[in-house]
């Protein structure tokens, strides 16, 4: 493994053919990206795997993130992890929840069902220019909440949060796997 | 530029104002990585310099009818911060800030293999957070670092660097006030490997000689700058892997502890 910029000589195009992150220009193959290099002696291929490719959201991922805003009906979301194949990647974006999206029934305020700090997780349902979310599945929906009184954690009681504190509950769509924040997912 | 000059720029010892030769550079670092909400990033402090570069993309481009269905579009915005020079600047683009935008946007177009990916924009944002006469060419150098941290593929990264006449003499990299009162300035960038000149302006008169001669010294200050980008990144791959490192160690330690039990 060696460590190549872009625009570094990797080889002649007699020995090898350029793989992906390589390219040829007059007999000659040079990195077109910054990463490892790899030789694939098999096919005769060099190719350069850049160490942090950009992950970009698709429909069906699924996504935890932190309520940062409530603009009715619109819920900000600013989004930390993206769980894609049960693989867990850093993800940091704003990504959006509309009001209907978020119980699956007509909900007249989102505040009603999502307070703000609360952390989510959610699923990518689109990213045309902008990337929404749907709280409307049982997994999805709040998995950490916090007392809008005295900002301390909430605990899950039958179908409502609890705050042990200020001794009230609060109502949320909360997802199945509350207070599971590590939910065995792999990095 | 074409102002009576009041000081004198260069000494009986042929030494600069800040003390340089005439062949030398102003100090030059460069920082990869710096900001967590962009695809790529750049740090640069180039002398009196301070300048950010972000990447962003290749994303869809909006609106729509910009879209080219057989190439990237590279969408540079070079942009000064009011408080980056001394007289306070109206913010927003200006004309100035619009012709720098699109000669980067050519520059950078030249480099990336746009071809990949059609349809789609790559976003660079250039902020000048410090200026100190020669933001086009440190904004264009950070931006080829950061595209280079976003993973974006290209033929090399680009160099550059000015050089301009002051007093009557040939030198490289101006700072502002050579800049204001010097006699001519040469921006020029290139793609290092092949030699290609990929951007280069002039304002103020130069002989065809002292042209060549501005030319050859900005060459050999762009490889120098060139190895800087690869340093900079290298910097940030070997602190990425030390944290990779110390992130296994932990797994390490508790797994003996379960074989002990």
């Amino acid at each position: 493994m060696k460590y190549v910029v872009p625009g570094q000589f990797l080889g002649t195009a007699e020995e090898y053919i350029p793989g992906e992150g390589a390219y040829e220009d007059n007999g000659r193959i040079f990195s077109s990206c910054a990463g490892d290099m790899s030789v694939d002696e098999k096919n005769y291929r060099i190719n350069v795997l850049s160490k942090e490719k950009p992950i970009h959201a698709e429909v069906g991922d699924e996504i935890i993130g932190v309520i940062s805003e409530i603009n009715e009906p619109i819920v900000v979301v600013m989004s930390e992890y993206l769980i894609r194949n049960g693989e867990i990647h850093e993800y940091h974006d704003r990504t959006l929840i509309h009001a209907s999206r978020i119980t699956g029934h007509f909900l007249d305020q989102a505040s009603r069902a999502i307070k703000m700090r609360d952390v989510v997780k959610a699923r990518v349902v689109s990213t045309r220019g902008k990337i929404d979310l749907s709280l409307e599945r049982p997994e999805d929906g709040v998995i950490y909440g916090f007392c809008s009184r005295c900002r301390k954690p909430l605990e899950k009681v039958n179908n409502a949060l609890y705050c042990k504190y200020c001794q009230r509950t609060e109502m949320r769509k909360t997802s199945s796997k509350y207070g599971e924040i590590s939910l065995g997912l792999k990095r | 530029m074409g102002m009576v000059s009041e000081v004198k720029l260069i000494d009986e010892n042929g030494l600069r104002i800040d003390g340089r030769k005439f062949n030398e550079l102003r100090p030059i670092s460069i920082e990869v990585g710096i900001l967590n909400r962009a695809d790529g990033s750049a740090y640069i402090e180039w002398g009196g310099n301070k300048v950010i570069a972000a990447v962003y993309g290749p994303r869809e481009a909006f609106p729509k009818h910009t879209q080219n269905p057989s190439k990237a579009v590279v969408n540079a915005r070079y942009n000064m911060a009011a408080f980056s020079v001394d007289e306070r600047k109206r913010p927003g683009p200006d004309r100035r800030a619009t012709e720098i935008s699109k000669i980067i946007s050519e520059a950078l177009e030249a480099t990336i293999f746009v071809e990949q990916f059609p349809r789609t924009a790559i976003d660079v944002y250039i902020e000048v957070l410090q200026a100190d006469a020669g933001t086009r060419i440190a904004g264009l150098t950070a931006a080829s670092v950061a595209l280079a941290d976003a993973g974006i593929p290209m033929r090399d990264m680009i160099a550059g660097c000015a050089a301009g006449k002051v007093d009557g003499k040939v030198v490289l990299d101006l700072n502002k006030e050579e800049d204001n009162y010097g006699q001519a300035d040469v921006p020029f960038a290139l793609i290092p490997r092949t030699g290609e000149v990929v951007l280069l302006q002039m304002d103020g008169n130069l002989t065809r000689a002292e042209f060549e001669e501005a030319i050859e010294m900005s060459t050999k200050a762009a490889m120098f700058i060139s190895n800087l980008q690869r340093e900079a990144l290298m910097t940030k791959y070997s602190r990425a892997e030390e944290r990779e490192e110390t992130k296994e160690e932990p797994k390490n330690g508790n797994s003996g502890e379960d074989a002990h039990e």
